[in-house]
């Protein structure tokens, strides 16, 4: 059952997987770009602070652009992301990234909020927003 | 009660099998503890290992998210296993939380467990550990050895018990029983041993063999028995020979000082008024004896020669004479001893002495006999040798006996030959010979005899003694005459027939030239007769 639900996953997936995805953060923040690990914590709640010291606000998206998000930064699938965000969540000390419903509300808050960095199809950026992270 | 002293050995026995089977439980429970505990420990380890491992995912994001409320909740959890004393669960970014049993027991080794990233890159985020619960693995150690203490003892008290009574029953009851009987019988008794024959295991051979024994032991009682009766009748018989014995019998010590002797030896030594007992410790060769020195000179040549001695002595008393057997015991263990036995031959000598007498001494006139006359001679011959006191013969022979004889009858001639003999010892020393060689010849032996004429002077007295008339009757007067030989023995070494022959020779001159005379041989070999005036009736 387990590997039937898999390998139906990585089928659904095999269109998506071929789109780039970009991570981009505020113009104004002096970051350059940030790594995979950085971006990692920050979106699994580790890490509350940019490496500017301003305070994070990671912005999450529907699937299936967030399965691919962390399928690719993690090589974990979004179910079990969901299930470390479950054990948090319980504890009430923490909550997973907001979730906004298209790249367009993603590129619009990050372009308003200093602290935020959101992902995003490669399509879908212009020059209103730092790119920090490319994942292919 | 000899019960108690029976029963010991069974109760040595129940005791020492106690002991040892103490022993042995406390050493297995003391190994059992020892292992049980450390099985307890590495199953310990390894259930913890395995809780750790249940738990490891929500602790890997306790770590990673630095998350207080899910770590203690781990923890927590983690607690309620007896089995763990202490945990711990420490983050790479600062998370340290602790939680632990209050306890006191000496601390373990803590099981440590690496918490590595959730998310797929290997980072290590932090480490969680476990301690633990010693208290636990003692417990559950001790549990399972008094458990076993109790079960082995139990088995090894069951064991012995059986061993016990198996032995009671098969051994000790009737080793009591062999040993009660055994006690009961007295030595060389008919009594024997109840066999036992349906089994035959040690024991039953032990009572055959004790029945064998007995019965040998008996035989030799018998025989023993019949023995020492036999020795008691010897013995009887021998004290009876030494005390009845006509013979005295005495053990001397090395001093001569009499020891024992038997009842008869006083009455043997002619000292009948004294006890044997009165003369023990006394010397025995002063004690009767005439001449004690002898009884010296035979206990040293007992005890010189090794052997029996023996002597004739004589007494003090009674002129009595007893034989004398001493000897020396070789063989004696003791300290040296004469053995000795004494007789009396009081009677046996005298008869010796009157046929010594007899045969040495004419019967009609008492005179010697030639062959007495003779070997007195010759004693005197080899004896003194020196010139002075040579031995002076004197052949003697009566005239006109025959006549006498023929006229008055034989009984006429005797008379006159035993006159004749007692003039002729008349005339001599008592220590000179006077024999009857034969008829009416007779031989004197002067000893002593200083010079020839005292010897012509003794010669001369004879023919005149025997020149006097003999009276045979109130009427009847005889005479004769004598005529003598005289040969000095001069130390030549002439034979006896050498001196006879010239003493002879001489008496027949004295005869020829008409008796009643003697005659000596000069030296140059002439014959000297001196004739003596015959004042015949």
């Amino acid at each position: 059952m387990k590997t039937f639900l898999i390998a139906l996953l990585l089928f659904v997936s095999i269109p998506a997987a071929r789109a780039e995805l970009l991570v981009v953060g505020h113009l104004k923040s002096n970051i350059e770009n940030l790594t995979a690990k950085q971006v990692q914590d920050i979106y699994l709640g580790r890490v509350r602070v940019l490496p500017n010291g301003k305070f994070a606000l990671p912005i999450d998206q529907p699937s299936p652009l967030r399965a691919e998000f962390y399928e690719k930064l993690t090589g974990r699938s979004v179910e079990q992301i969901n299930a470390y965000w479950a054990r948090i969540i319980f504890t009430g000390q923490a909550s997973p990234p907001q979730q906004l419903p298209s790249d367009d509300v993603v590129m619009q808050t990050v372009r308003e909020n200093e602290g935020a960095i959101g992902y995003i199809n490669k399509t879908s950026v212009d020059k209103t927003v730092r790119i920090l992270l490319q994942l292919d | 009660m000899s019960a108690g002293k029976k029963r010991y050995l069974y109760r040595k026995l129940a005791k020492s099998v106690f002991w040892v089977a103490l022993l042995f439980s406390a050493c297995t429970s003391l190994l059992l503890f020892v292992s049980e505990f450390k099985r307890s420990s590495e199953k310990t380890v390894i259930m913890i290992n395995q809780l750790l491992d249940t738990v490891e995912s929500t602790a890997a994001v306790a770590a990673y998210s630095n998350n207080r409320s899910i770590g203690e909740d781990v923890l927590k959890g983690l607690l309620r296993n007896d089995i763990i004393h202490e945990v711990q669960l420490s983050s790479s970014q600062g998370l340290e939380l602790t939680q632990s049993r209050n306890t006191e027991v000496p601390r373990q080794a803590r099981i440590n467990r690496i918490l590595y990233s959730p998310f797929g890159d290997g980072e290590i985020i932090g480490r969680l550990s476990a301690t633990p619960e010693a208290q636990y693995n003692l417990l559950e150690a001790r549990h399972s050895a008094l458990f076993s203490a109790l079960n082995s003892s139990a088995l090894i008290g069951i064991t012995a018990l059986i061993v016990l009574l198996m032995v009671r029953s098969l051994l000790s009851r009737p080793l009591m029983k062999v040993s009660d009987t055994l006690h009961a019988i007295k030595a060389g008794e008919q009594e024997r041993l109840e066999p036992m024959p349906r089994n035959h295991d040690e024991l039953s051979q032990l009572v055959e063999d004790i029945n064998a024994l007995l019965e040998t032991l008996q035989e030799k009682f018998r025989s023993e028995h019949a023995l020492r009766e036999e020795i008691e009748i010897i013995e009887q018989q021998l004290r009876n020979i030494f005390e009845t014995t006509s013979a005295g019998i005495f053990v001397l010590d090395a001093a001569g000082k009499l020891k024992t002797a038997n009842p008869t030896l006083s009455k043997v030594i002619a000292l009948r008024h004294v006890s044997t007992e009165a003369l023990l410790g006394q010397d025995f060769a002063e004690l009767a004896f005439a001449e004690p020195a002898l009884v010296r000179e035979l206990m040293r040549m007992a005890e010189e020669r090794q052997q029996t001695v023996a002597q004739d002595l004589r007494l003090k008393n009674h002129n009595h004479w007893v034989h004398c057997l001493l000897s020396m015991p070789t063989s004696a263990a003791s300290s040296k001893c004469f053995e000795g036995v004494v007789y009396d031959i009081t009677d046996r000598i005298a008869a010796e002495a009157s046929i010594r007498y007899e045969a040495d001494h004419d019967s009609l006139t008492g005179l010697f006999r030639r062959q007495a006359a003779e070997r007195q001679l010759l004693n005197l011959i080899h004896v003194r040798r020196d010139q002075e006191n040579a031995p002076v013969l004197l052949l003697i022979d009566l005239d006109r006996f025959k006549a006498v004889n023929d006229t008055h009858g034989h009984d006429a001639g005797d008379r006159v030959l035993i006159e004749a003999a007692a003039r002729m010892q008349n005339c001599v020393r008592t220590s000179d010979i006077v024999a009857r060689l034969g008829g009416d010849e007779f031989l004197i032996v002067l000893v002593n005899c200083a010079s020839p004429e005292h010897v012509r002077e003794i010669a001369r007295n004879i023919v005149v003694a025997i020149s006097q008339p003999f009276q045979l009757g109130s009427n009847l007067n005889v005479s004769l005459g004598a005529s003598i030989g005289i040969c000095n023995e001069d130390g030549s070494g002439r034979t006896l027939e050498e001196l006879y022959k010239e003493a002879d020779q001489a008496m027949y001159e004295v005869k020829r030239q008409g008796r009643n005379g003697f005659a000596t041989i000069s030296a140059d070999g002439r014959i000297v007769v001196e004739k003596i005036a015959n004042d015949r009736p």
